[in-house]
């Protein structure tokens, strides 16, 4: 997990902020036993940190600190247009880890949150509670979708990066088993899969690798593993049954000579892979609500900030003509080579 | 540049003389400067260094650079066992006593230096509760307004204890010469530590710098730009930058450039742009 640095900055987790009702948790003892050279700062409330204006989640990159938390808020939030819902309609999301340790020039996380610094939601029993009740709710209602729902759990943050300090995956796990009505999804561009191997595939638990073409890769997504590395820890999760999707998205646009480099990287999927065992391919480029786009302007560096984007209902992305351009030519490449039903524009 | 808050005269001696700082005012509060450091005088209590610390940073609004950074300085009190008399401390969380409000500053930058909380009361005389680590009656107006001034990661505070408080204890009173000692002992520590918050800011530069701005603002005099034109340039340029990583100095071709007419202005303008988004 460690990033490398330079020397005046800190270490990763050099300190963690942990709100005092945040000791009655064990997994607050578990998380600090483990990083046990971390200093400590103790807190009221995370916001206290986390919300700060006056702070520059650029340079917090560079040393992120940790924040224990309890979540006395909502737990479970209904998914935004933004995203895709596999045409179920009971697609929530809920976020027990939010930010990341990885660096993606596109991540609207920079644009929505004031910090960097990492939060953990110590109180897991609360969540797992509450999506209790939205099941049984839901039960109730047939009317509302199949009776089924769809939860993604690292829609703020790439979660399996964290596993090591706070983990949460067996009893992910676990609920999954106990709840088949709903559905879990977790996305990642990590190559921390080894974790899995520990349990039996779950028809409700489905990996969603997010990949890219190796170039957008190295520009955009700092810290992140490579293609390859990727690629090779899908084709280990699949031969063990797992189910997987792929996300290609944001799809970027990373130069004129764009098209060939697309077609180049489903070539290279294609070859590392075994498609047809894929359950499903999410296609989306680039988008992003225009007030978070004004934060990255402020204070990130990179060419994503500035491209000159089309705002239609306070969402920021392409203009028309280059977005379906993009999303058709890598729809019709991806065809050639896999079952488009299971295609998924967002 | 580095800003310095320290309350007393005697607490700043040894830094003012070690970095050859020269007396610059002694209105409204005495301040000292060298090129790259200025420091304030600003006398005891919170209402003192809010207003010096107002004045030293006013000028930190237009720079462009983002390098700078202000430290309060100065002895505390000890307040627990944590903590011995000439230990240096950054303080990483700051509390308003009375008014019950909390600072923390962001540490970065990695240091050796110890780390504590540091409580600020209004009267030394008061029967207080000891919550935090250490006492002084300065650092937590200082953080609030140079909070308003610079980002968190530019804040810092760092106390050396000069004594230990104990309950119901009438408070010694410290010589000048102790505390002179007490400050030389950590000077290069102290120096050691700005060093590296310097390097770290080094690192944030916003995208758009002075040079930038002035490249931006005569082009779009001299071709006269409307005003929705002149944003759109700002865009572009911008996009420029953070792409290929260098100003589009090229632009410095339509410095004396006035075109004859609308038409032409608009022609010359949509050529930039393309050139720009290139
Ligand atoms: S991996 Fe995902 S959450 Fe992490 S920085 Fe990249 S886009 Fe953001």
């Amino acid at each position: 997990m460690k990033i490398s640095k330079q020397n005046y900055t800190n270490e990763t987790f050099s300190h963690i902020y942990i709100e005092k009702d945040a000791l009655n948790y064990p997994l607050t003892n578990e998380i600090t036993s483990k990083l046990n050279k971390s200093k400590i700062v103790y807190i009221d409330n995370y916001n206290e940190i986390f919300s700060r204006k006056n702070q520059n989640p650029f340079l917090q990159k560079l040393s992120p600190s940790l924040i224990l938390a309890v979540n006395r808020g909502d737990f479970i939030y209904k998914g935004s247009p933004l995203c895709h819902d596999f045409e179920q309609q009971n697609f929530y999301y809920t976020n027990f880890i939010v930010n990341c340790l990885f660096d993606c020039d596109y991540c609207y996380l920079k644009g929505m949150n004031f910090s960097s610094h990492i939060l953990f939601f110590v109180n897991l029993s609360d969540y797992f509670h509450e999506i209790s009740r939205l099941i049984n709710e839901i039960k109730e209602r047939p009317e509302r979708g199949q009776g089924k729902i769809y939860l993604s759990i690292s829609y703020d943050s790439d979660i399996l990066l964290f596993e090591g300090i706070y983990p949460f995956l067996k009893e992910w796990i676990d609920f999954a088993e106990a709840n088949p009505l709903i559905t879990i999804e977790i996305r990642t561009k990590s190559t921390n899969y080894k974790k899995f191997l520990n349990y039996s595939p779950l028809e409700n638990l489905i990996i969603t690798w997010s990949i890219s073409p190796q170039e957008a890769i190295e520009k955009y997504e700092k810290n992140t593993p490579s293609l390859e590395r990727r690629l090779l820890a899908i084709s280990q999760l699949l031969q063990k049954g797992w189910k997987i999707n792929l996300a290609l998205d944001p799809i970027l646009y990373i130069g004129e000579n764009w098209q060939e480099k697309y077609k180049e990287f489903i070539n290279s999927i294609s070859k590392k892979i075994n498609l047809k065992k894929i359950n499903a391919i999410t296609l989306g480029v680039f988008r992003i609500p225009v007030d978070y786009l004004k934060r990255f302007k402020k204070f990130f560096k990179s060419p994503i900030a500035f491209f000159p984007y089309q705002t239609t209902n306070g969402v920021s992305t392409y203009p028309e003509e280059l977005k379906s351009e993009m999303i058709e030519f890598v729809y019709s490449e991806l065809e050639k080579i896999y079952n488009k039903t299971n295609i998924y524009v967002v | 540049m580095l800003y310095i808050i320290s309350a007393i005269d005697i607490e700043a001696r040894a830094i003012i003389k070690y970095l050859n700082l020269k007396k610059t005012t002694d209105r409204p509060f005495e301040t000292y400067q060298n090129e790259e450091v200025h420091l304030v005088i600003s006398g005891v209590g919170k209402i003192n260094a809010a207003g010096a610390t107002s004045y030293l940073l006013k000028d930190t609004l237009k720079s462009y650079t983002h390098n700078d950074y202000a430290i309060n300085i100065g002895i505390c009190g000890s307040l627990n066992n944590k903590f011995n008399v000439g230990d240096l401390v950054l303080v990483n969380k700051v509390v308003d006593y009375e008014r019950k409000r909390k600072y923390y500053t962001d540490i970065l930058v990695e240091h050796n230096l110890k780390e504590g909380s540091i409580q600020s009361i209004d009267t030394l005389h008061s029967n207080y509760e000891f919550e935090e680590d250490l006492v002084d009656m300065e650092s937590s107006a200082f953080f609030e307004i140079a909070s308003k001034f610079l980002s968190v990661h530019q804040v810092y505070v760092l106390k050396i204890v000069s004594d230990k408080v104990s309950k119901n204890q009438p408070l010694e009173r410290l010589t000048n010469k102790y505390i002179d000692e007490l400050i030389r002992g950590k000077l290069e520590e102290i120096l050691t530590f700005t060093k590296s918050v310097s390097s770290l800011l080094k690192q944030f530069q916003p995208l758009l710098q002075q040079q930038d701005e002035e490249i931006i603002k005569k082009i779009s005099i001299s071709l006269k730009l409307t005003f929705s034109q002149m944003k759109q340039f700002e865009k572009a340029y911008a996009y420029f930058k953070s792409n290929k990583k260098v100003s589009p100095l090229f632009l410095k071709e339509y410095f004396n450039y006035i075109p004859k007419s609308k038409k032409e202005r608009d022609a010359i303008f949509e050529d930039l742009k393309t050139k720009l988004y290139k």
